[in-house]
Order: structure tokens, then C-alpha cells, then sequence
């Protein structure tokens, strides 16, 4: 007790920092991480995720500021690796799922309902559904989500094409169904 | 037209997660941080002075300690607030759990340290009666996670509502609310019953933030209009405490009349030096005695200030003579 008494601010380590930050920062990763996945036991999984990856930052000395915002970029990324974990499951189960066909990215002009919008995001694929989220949900440039999900930004493009149009196929189908 | 993707935008919004997975979380971030970075002590659930109170401390053993704590963490709300040590085949040898105010520790069988689970004797003759807000949502979330209920909750004669279940572990924890509290939070024990040495100072609260904030004393209640301070109670942390107010301030009681600066008090700590180093550049404090070992007990440290009002500090580890067998 008395030993504790002498420590001063400029003693707390990261760690401590980081546990200070916790109540703060937990609403805001958990409330960025599950609009985007929409489902509470994968959405805790990430955060939890998240914050032992801050706690391996923190004992490494890898932090660059421990804020908010970086713990929400942790969470981006560990978003971006479920989503991969799940495209290699899938990839497992359903190896013959060919990727939609290319098509011309001809604009569309709707208004989008945004609750038929999420449910038809969780119903695409991993790759797809990542490319979407981060680049309109999350409102990152093209070339952030390419470096987030490690790819070119050629690349990056291409995706996002193929991602529009299954969205929008399967948006349509959802409203004619209706 | 703007693109209609737009639309999917999601500006951040914070989002309150699940209580228990909040506190699991916060747990295990603890935990991953280790002891040495001040992780664990940081948790607030954690009472300060757990390893000082004088109470029987429960001390489990589990076959399978890893999910114990998931299981006292879901059922109770308990909050793991201390290192975790590995035993020597790479179980629990150590963890501590807080439900409420009350610690738990915690271990893996461990034969060698006649650690043994309920499950290998095949019984346990001990109950674990344990206070807590709602009785009937507790036993309701031990038994979906597989306790036996052997008493459902009763209102008893005697003004509790209480339960009994045997959790999957095979302890036998005996819950209870008081009638008329349930989901009140139980008010907090009352202090420990000391000697209140009382002090008067010409300025109250300079007084009272030297006393707080270089000696090493906790605030506990003020009383104070202006800069008159009416009564205060400081708490030492390891024990007992002084009470203070204004001297002189006209209200018509004897002890505001006492003059300042005349008080004396002894204070047992066991880390003397710790205060030195504190008190010994603060601003009207005069050393007396720099830290000497007193002949009268050898081994034991101790030091002595004059604070700037004039009223003598003692400090050190000597805490009077044991009693003698036998006497109150």
C-alpha cells in the first residue's frame, strides 16, 4: 500500500494505460465491430481479439499511440482476418463456388434500404462482403483497402466490381422475391 | 444521383457489449498483462486490502480450474483480480477471483500440496455461504450451467432468502439476500473500532493535504464551510486514523478551543521509510529523528517529524507489546 502511495503517473506502464483505457475504449471497438459482422458471438470474438492483440502490442512495445482509434484499426484487422478465416472454410466446403462473372459496372440508381442492405452483405461472400464493408460502410479510399486487405489496388478494384455487382444481384433478387 | 453504396456508410457508434463479456474480457486483458505490469492491481474490484483482512479465506481446489473460473465468472459475476501461476504440470497453481467484496483463490488438483478436488474425494464437507444481490437469479444461472439444486430459494425465519447448490466442480455454495435487499447492494461493513487521536490546526486544510496527499493518509469525510473545517476523518491505510478540524473557529465545543500544533501521535506502519522519503523535503516539516532502529525493539524502524504546525509524527513498525495470553 504504502510502496503504491509513491508511484506517480509517469510510472504506469502500458499495460496499466491499457486497462484504463478499457471501459472507454471497449463500447467503441465493440460498437464498430458488430454493425460489420452482425452477430453478437462474432463480434465479441473480434473484440476480445482486438484487445489480447493491444495486450501482445503493449508487452512488445509496439504501440505507435494507445488510443481509441488505433484499437479500432486492431479491430478492422482482426475483422479482415475472420473474414479470411472464413473464406478458407468455405473454400473447403465448396470448392467448385466460382466468383461471380465479371460484369460492366453500369450504374445503378437506388435508394438503398439499409437493414435489406445489411442482411444481403452478411449473405455474400467473405472476400466480397470485406471489400464492401470496408469500403463503404467503413468509407476507406480504394487504396486503404488495399492495404488493409493486402492487396494490390488493381486487385483492390477488380474485387470491388465483382463485390458491387453480387451485391446489387443479390439486392434485386431480395426485392423481386419480396 | 449519389452513388447508392454510399448509403451503406456506418459512422462509429459505441455500443455496450454484454456485462459478463465486458468483465471476462477485462479479466483476461489482466491476466495476458501479468503482474508486473500492474495489470492485475489496477482492477478496482480488487479490495486493497484483501491479503490484511482477517477472515477465513476460501481456498479451492478443482479438477478442471480453467473452467471453474469461466463457471464462477458466468454464475456469480466474479472477476478473476489476481496473478495467475502456473502449478508445476502446467494447471492453475494460483488464481483469485472477487465476487462482490469477497475473494476466492483458487488451484488445480496438485496431490503433491494435498490439493485435492471435490470430485477425486467424492464429496466436500464444507459450504461456501456467500451474500449476494439476487439469490433466485443466481441459483437460476448456477443451475443452467449445471449445478444441483439441493435447497431452491426459501424465504428463512431468520430474514434471509437462501439457496444451496452443488456447482459442477462438486463445492457446495449456500446463497443468500436478505428479504427486503434483494438487488440492493449490502451498505458497507462499518470501520474496524479504533482510538481516534483528535488534532486541531490553525489552517485545517493545508493540514488535511499534507496529511493526504505527502503522508500517505485517505480522506474519508470532511466537514468543512470555507476554509473552516468542522471535522475530517483521515484514514491510515494500514489501520486506524486521526480526526482533525480548525482550531479556534468559534463554534462552542472544548476541543476547537484546544490550541494548535499540540498534538502528538504515534502511526504503526511497517514501511517507515516510505513515509520518510516523503515527508522529509515537504514544506514546515522538520526532521526530528531521521530513521533509527529503537533499542526497545531491535530490528523494528522508526522516525519522528514536527509538521508545520508544530504537532509531533512518529512512524514505525513497532506496534506495542503482544497481549498477553488470555486477555480481552
Amino acid at each position: 500500500m504504502i510502496r503504491s502511495m509513491g508511484a506517480t503517473a509517469a510510472d504506469a506502464s502500458g499495460g496499466a494505460a491499457l486497462l484504463a483505457l478499457y471501459d472507454r475504449a471497449l463500447p467503441q471497438v465493440y460498437g464498430y465491430v458488430l454493425p460489420r459482422c452482425g452477430d453478437v458471438r462474432v463480434a465479441e470474438d473480434v473484440t476480445s481479439e482486438t484487445f489480447l492483440a493491444a495486450v501482445d502490442a503493449v508487452n512488445r512495445g509496439t504501440v505507435p499511440e494507445l488510443t481509441v482509434a488505433w484499437l479500432v484499426a486492431v479491430a478492422r484487422n482482426k475483422l479482415v482476418d475472420h473474414w479470411r478465416r472464413q473464406e478458407r472454410e468455405a473454400r473447403k466446403l465448396d470448392v467448385v463456388h466460382g466468383e461471380a462473372t465479371f460484369e460492366p459496372d453500369d450504374p445503378w440508381d437506388e435508394t438503398v434500404d439499409r437493414t435489406v442492405a445489411r442482411d444481403v452483405l452478411a449473405s455474400l461472400g467473405p472476400h466480397h462482403r470485406a471489400a464492401l464493408t470496408l469500403r463503404y460502410m467503413d468509407g476507406l479510399s480504394v487504396p486503404e483497402v488495399a492495404a488493409v486487405l493486402d492487396r494490390t489496388v488493381h486487385a483492390t478494384e477488380a474485387l470491388l466490381v465483382r463485390a458491387r455487382t453480387a451485391f446489387r444481384r443479390s439486392y434485386e433478387a431480395g426485392r423481386n422475391d419480396a | 444521383m449519389p452513388d447508392p453504396f454510399d448509403q451503406l456508410r456506418e459512422p462509429l457508434a459505441p455500443v455496450r457489449p454484454r456485462p459478463a463479456f465486458a468483465r471476462e474480457l477485462r479479466a483476461r486483458i489482466a491476466a495476458a498483462l501479468g503482474p508486473d505490469t500492474g495489470g492485475t492491481s489496477m482492477s478496482p474490484a480488487r479490495p486493497a486490502t484483501a491479503t490484511r483482512v482477517r477472515s477465513v479465506q476460501p481456498y479451492l481446489t478443482v479438477h478442471d480450474g480453467e473452467a471453474a473460473i469461466a463457471w464462477y465468472v458466468d454464475v456469480f459475476g466474479a472477476v478473476e483480480s489476481g496473478p495467475r501461476y502456473a502449478g508445476s504440470d502446467g494447471g492453475i497453481g494460483h488464481a483469485e477471483l472477487t465476487i462482490g467484496d469477497i475473494v476466492i483463490f483458487l488451484s488445480d488438483e496438485a496431490p503433491a500440496y494435498h490439493a485435492i478436488s471435490p470430485r477425486t474425494l467424492g464429496g466436500t464437507s464444507v459450504a461456501l455461504h456467500v451474500y449476494v444481490d439476487d439469490v433466485d437469479a443466481v441459483t437460476a444461472a448456477a443451475e443452467r450451467g449445471g449445478a444441483t439444486v439441493t435447497r431452491p430459494p426459501e424465504d428463512q425465519g431468520y430474514g434471509d432468502r437462501s439457496a444451496t447448490f452443488l456447482d459442477p466442480f462438486g463445492h457446495k455454495w449456500m446463497v443468500a439476500t436478505p428479504l427486503g435487499e434483494r438487488g440492493v447492494v449490502p451498505s458497507p461493513a462499518p470501520p474496524a473500532k479504533t482510538v481516534w487521536p483528535a488534532l486541531q490546526y490553525t489552517d485545517a486544510p493545508a493540514a488535511i493535504r499534507f496529511l493526504v496527499d505527502v503522508v500517505g493518509f485517505e480522506e474519508r469525510l470532511v466537514v468543512a464551510e470555507g476554509d473552516v473545517v468542522h471535522h475530517a476523518e483521515l484514514v491510515w491505510p494500514e489501520g486506524g486514523g486521526i480526526m482533525l478540524g480548525s482550531a479556534g473557529h468559534g463554534s462552542a465545543d472544548e476541543w476547537s478551543e484546544r490550541p494548535a500544533g499540540a498534538g502528538s501521535v504515534y502511526v504503526v506502519t511497517d514501511d517507515p521509510d516510505a513515509v520518510y522519503e516523503r515527508v522529509r523535503h515537504a514544506a514546515g516539516v522538520e526532521i526530528i529523528r531521521e530513521p533509527y532502529e529503537p533499542d526497545y525493539d531491535p530490528g523494528a524502524r522508526g522516525f519522528d517529524f514536527r509538521d508545520a504546525e508544530g504537532n509531533l509524527w512518529s512512524f514505525g513498525t513497532y506496534s506495542g507489546t503482544p497481549r498477553a495470553t488470555g486477555e480481552q
